[in-house]
């Protein structure tokens, strides 16, 4: 039962409220059978440019195709898509079975064949035995699989999928992550997924869009926008980031960059890379800086001010004498000495790992 | 801190006044009753006797077999008609995107409490002028002018207890605006439309003042009999009439009750 | 940045539109056989028998209709503050109640609500009148104490129509108050105890404020629904305890003095407009609200 996912081509597509933009002119294009994220706080747009894609929303100008066909006419009902929401949606007055066979019966398939394919469905989804249970008598984790399975059932070429994992708790939520990335590769359709939890669209997506103030800020695979960032934004929002706004740029010793930011902080950075135009910031991940050892290098003094411990990991905050803060993250070493709060410690870094980015 | 020992008092003193208080509402059903059983002419309390004579002469008196049907072509369209307007109206005030929706809810509820007297000498002459006057048609209207707000909040408590986004999903699964509401919207809500029915139905069989006006001696309802009968002759005729009515309305309790309880069952698989 | 909650940047998603237009039978309904009647009534005041101000005047000049004005009014108020006194402990039991006890009350509370109001009127006729069964319960009281009883003359009179009314009216206060102390937080309650404010402290600086929109809400229903009460006082009132409606009818159906009705019928219409004026300006939400979650 593999569909071949359809290409999703998103062109110039705008949405405003009353002159208020909720979605500003946006470009954007997903490959067939590609799971594809989409991050953002909430008012960012991503709502609204899914509500574009479901056929809820109607733009205000632009262009929706999918699998080449525009769409942006075309009703929510005529577009063959499948769509999970965050609270599920599921029919209560419906028996488990009659939601997954619903879009079927909507499409006056015979009963025998509705019976084979909702039956097969369930059992994709691990909820063979629950047909005639009730809705409201599933936990939250199986009525979202019954939501997928009522979504796929009639093998829509394009499934979105609304925070479909928010109302469940980080276990749950864990496992659905791996149950809905296992349903992707049986089926292949192309997934929109809209999320507001940055490591939820890492772990599953093949490319992630970033939305802010109803604009899409950057688009990539998961590590190409945690490496390379289009701007401080970016770099914040996925992941950890110190960032450090920029005061002055100048040749440093040996054909380095010298950074200056606006708190005293003075960075060593590659030279040679292409600097983007405007404010800059400077961003080191936290993972990028350690305890100088022996060897010498660029180096950042300060007083260790507080020590977070999490499963496996440890987060130190350094202030530098002039007031700046670095977060150090590190994995969790058994037997190795371990520093206190008050220490005076020495971070070194890669001059290669300062990345300066736009701040807007 | 106050003393614990004031609440010592104040419970019981709350708990005893409550059952006073919900006794006093049980009251005029426990005249009633009693006193249609009665074998004495006039009316005393409590009865002298046990009779069912007064329930015979119910039976015989055509007026009342009249009037009993009246209330009843009356009540039911009424209902029909309140169960249609109610549910547009809570579906436009809760679903819909109207600017004023809270003016327009309030619009529709106005008639429930504005005085029936001064609607009634406002329809009046209305009703004169299409004709209706005395017929069974014109207290439809009215009663329906009364009693669709109640369906309207009953639908209106039962369209906000319902999810709006099934009906999208309905449609992303492949349902028309038509098929998501019938297949979807309307199951959840009709508890609440048939309660509304049922209450409207149950407001119109219990009204006067706009039957004293806009019906005629072929279409009086109950309530204007019952009404003229009282305010000639106080006999247990009218007990027995008010027994057999409260009967039936609370036959109609039970049913809203009944139908308001009853959970969502899911669908049985073919 | 849209300031927005969660889920709230998706009101854009209602397919809304399309169901607004399903106000427009209702709307017109209404529009024909409740506004354009209100409209005639207050035009009828102005020009029935001939135009102008002559209905007002005979209202004024009289203190027969001046007082059967204010006797509504009054009415109407001890009616409303008789109910809140007797609804709240009600509405409070009810409230916290649960399983059968609340099943209990709550038939207790609706099953008059089911009842006819003409039948209620009427058993009070009962249980007041000369030969009643509060005349003759007083008096075997009084024969067990070697004690005669005149028997007491209560109809027709204020007490009765209080009682009468009163228990009509009741379960519109209750199911407002119900409504808005089943919102009420009960952890607010322990919050409060924690605090060190005892039950009756915290019940009075905590629930009691906490129930007012309910307050509100039942006072203005039972208010304006009594401005309007013809059976009860017509039956158990009499003339010196007549109320607006049943002058109205009075005037109209049997004096075909219409002019005169529509007069005192758009001065009822102000009152009550007033009081649900002074609902709104309090609580800032309309009737339709609390009577949606009664």
């Amino acid at each position: 039962m593999t569909s071949r996912g359809a290409d999703l081509v998103v062109e110039r597509l705008s949405k405003s409220y009353g002159g208020q933009a909720a979605l500003r002119p946006t470009d954007l294009a997903i490959k067939a059978g590609e799971f594809f994220s989409l991050i953002g706080p909430s008012g960012s747009g991503k709502s609204t440019l899914l509500g574009c894609i479901a056929g809820f929303v109607t733009p205000t100008a632009g262009r929706i195709a999918i699998a080449g066909a525009d769409v942006v006419d075309v009703p929510p009902y005529r577009r063959n898509i499948g769509m999970v929401f965050q609270n599920y949606a599921l029919f209560p007055h419906l028996s488990v079975f009659e939601n997954v066979a619903f879009p079927l019966r909507l499409r006056k398939i015979g009963s025998a064949e509705i019976q084979d394919r909702v039956k097969r469905m369930l059992e994709t989804v691990r909820l063979a035995e629950y047909g005639d249970r009730s809705p409201a008598q599933l936990s939250g984790g199986q009525q979202q699989r019954v939501a997928l399975a009522r979504s796929a059932v009639y093998d829509p070429q394009l499934l979105l999928m609304d925070e479909p994992l928010g109302a469940l708790d980080k276990n749950l939520r864990e496992e659905m992550q791996y149950e809905i990335r296992r349903f992707h590769a049986n089926m292949g359709a192309t997934i929109v997924y809209v999320t507001h939890d940055q490591d939820e669209a890492a772990t599953m997506s093949h490319r992630i869009g970033i939305m802010r103030d109803g604009a899409l800020v950057q688009t990539g695979a998961p590590r190409e926008l945690y490496e390379n960032p289009a701007n401080a934004f970016v770099a914040g929002f996925l992941g950890e980031a110190n960032l450090y706004d920029v005061r002055d740029l100048r040749p440093g010793p040996g054909g380095a960059l010298k950074v200056v930011t606006v708190d005293g902080l003075e960075l060593e950075a590659e030279a040679g890379k292409a600097v983007p135009a405007g404010s800059l910031v400077a961003c080191v991940r936290p993972e990028a800086v350690s305890l100088a050892g022996t060897d010498a290098g660029p180096v950042i003094a300060g007083t260790v001010e507080d020590i977070i411990f999490t499963a496996g990991t440890v987060r130190c905050r350094i202030a530098t004498p002039q007031g700046a803060r670095v977060l150090m993250r590190r994995p969790l070493e058994r037997h190795r000495q371990a520093v206190a709060v008050g220490d005076a410690v020495k971070l070194s870094y890669r001059p290669a790992d300062i990345l300066l980015i736009a701040k807007e | 801190m106050k003393p614990p020992g004031i609440l010592r008092v104040l419970r019981p003193a709350v708990a005893s006044f409550v059952a006073i208080a919900l006794a006093y509402l049980l009251i005029p059903n426990l005249v009633i009753v009693p006193l249609s059983f009665s074998a004495q002419e006039y009316l005393t309390f409590p009865p002298a006797g046990f009779s069912t004579k007064w329930y015979a002469r119910l039976a015989a008196n055509p007026d009342w077999i009249n009037a009993a049907a009246n209330s009843l072509v009356i009540g039911v369209p009424t209902a029909l008609l309140s169960m249609v307007l109610g549910t547009l109206a809570a579906l436009a005030v809760v679903r819909g995107s109207l600017r004023w929706a809270g003016l327009a809810a309030s619009m529709v509820v106005a008639p429930m409490m504005l005085p029936h007297v001064i609607l009634a000498i406002g329809l009046y002459p209305v009703m004169l002028e299409l004709g209706l006057l005395r017929s069974h048609a014109a207290a439809i209207i009215a009663h329906t002018v009364v009693g669709f707000p109640l369906a309207f909040i009953t639908v209106m408590a039962s369209l906000r207890g319902s999810d709006g986004k099934l009906e999208l999903a309905a449609m992303t699964l492949g349902a028309t605006p038509w098929q998501a509401f019938w297949k979807v919207t309307f199951p959840a809500i009709r508890p609440g439309v048939a309660v509304g029915g049922i209450l409207a139905f149950a407001s119109s069989f219990d009204e006067l003042m706009l039957a004293l006006f806009l019906t005629g001696a072929t279409t009086r309802t109950l309530p204007r009999l019952l009404w003229e009968q009282m305010s000639d002759f106080l006999t247990p005729v009218i007990a027995a009439a008010a027994t057999l009515i409260v009967a039936f309305s609370m036959v109609l309790l039970l049913l809203a009750v009944l139908l308001e309880r009853k959970p969502a069952r899911p669908r049985e698989v073919a | 940045m849209r300031r927005t909650a969660p889920g709230e940047d998706k009101a854009g998603w209602q397919l809304s539109r399309r169901y607004n237009w399903l106000l427009i039978a209702p709307a017109f309904f209404l529009l024909v056989f409740f506004l354009w009647p209100l409209m005639r009534v207050v035009v009828r005041s102005f020009v029935d028998p001939a135009p102008g101000l002559a209905n007002y005047q005979a209202i004024l000049a009289s203190p027969v209709y001046l007082r059967v004005l204010y006797n509504t009014v009054e009415t109407a108020a001890v009616v409303t503050l008789l109910c809140l006194l007797i609804g709240y402990p009600i509405a409070y039991v009810m409230a916290r109640a649960q399983g059968v006890k609340l099943r209990i009350v709550a038939a207790l509370v609706v099953i008059p609500l089911w009842t006819s109001v003409v039948i209620r009127s009427y058993a009070w006729m009962v249980v007041f009148q000369r030969r009643g069964v509060l005349n003759e319960g007083i008096g075997t009281v009084m024969a067990l104490f070697g004690e005669s009883h005149t028997p007491i003359q209560f109809l027709p009179g204020a007490l009765a129509v209080h009682v009468g009314m009163v228990h009509i009216m009741l379960p519109f206060m209750i199911l407002p108050l119900v409504a808005s102390m089943r919102n009420i937080d009960r952890r607010l309650m322990r919050a409060a105890g924690v605090l060190g404010a005892d039950p009756i402290q915290s019940f009075l600086r905590v629930f009691l404020p906490l129930s007012l929109p309910g307050v509100s809400a039942g006072s203005a229903l039972v208010f304006m629904m009594s401005l309007g009460f013809y059976v009860t006082p017509a039956l158990l009132g009499g003339p010196r305890h007549m109320m607006s409606a049943v002058l109205i009818e009075q005037q109209a159906n049997q004096l075909l003095n219409w002019g005169l009705a529509s007069a005192l019928a758009t001065l009822l219409l102000l009152v009550t407009l007033a009081i649900y004026a002074v609902h709104a300006r309090i609580s800032g939400v309309g009737l339709a609200g609390a009577g949606g979650r009664a």
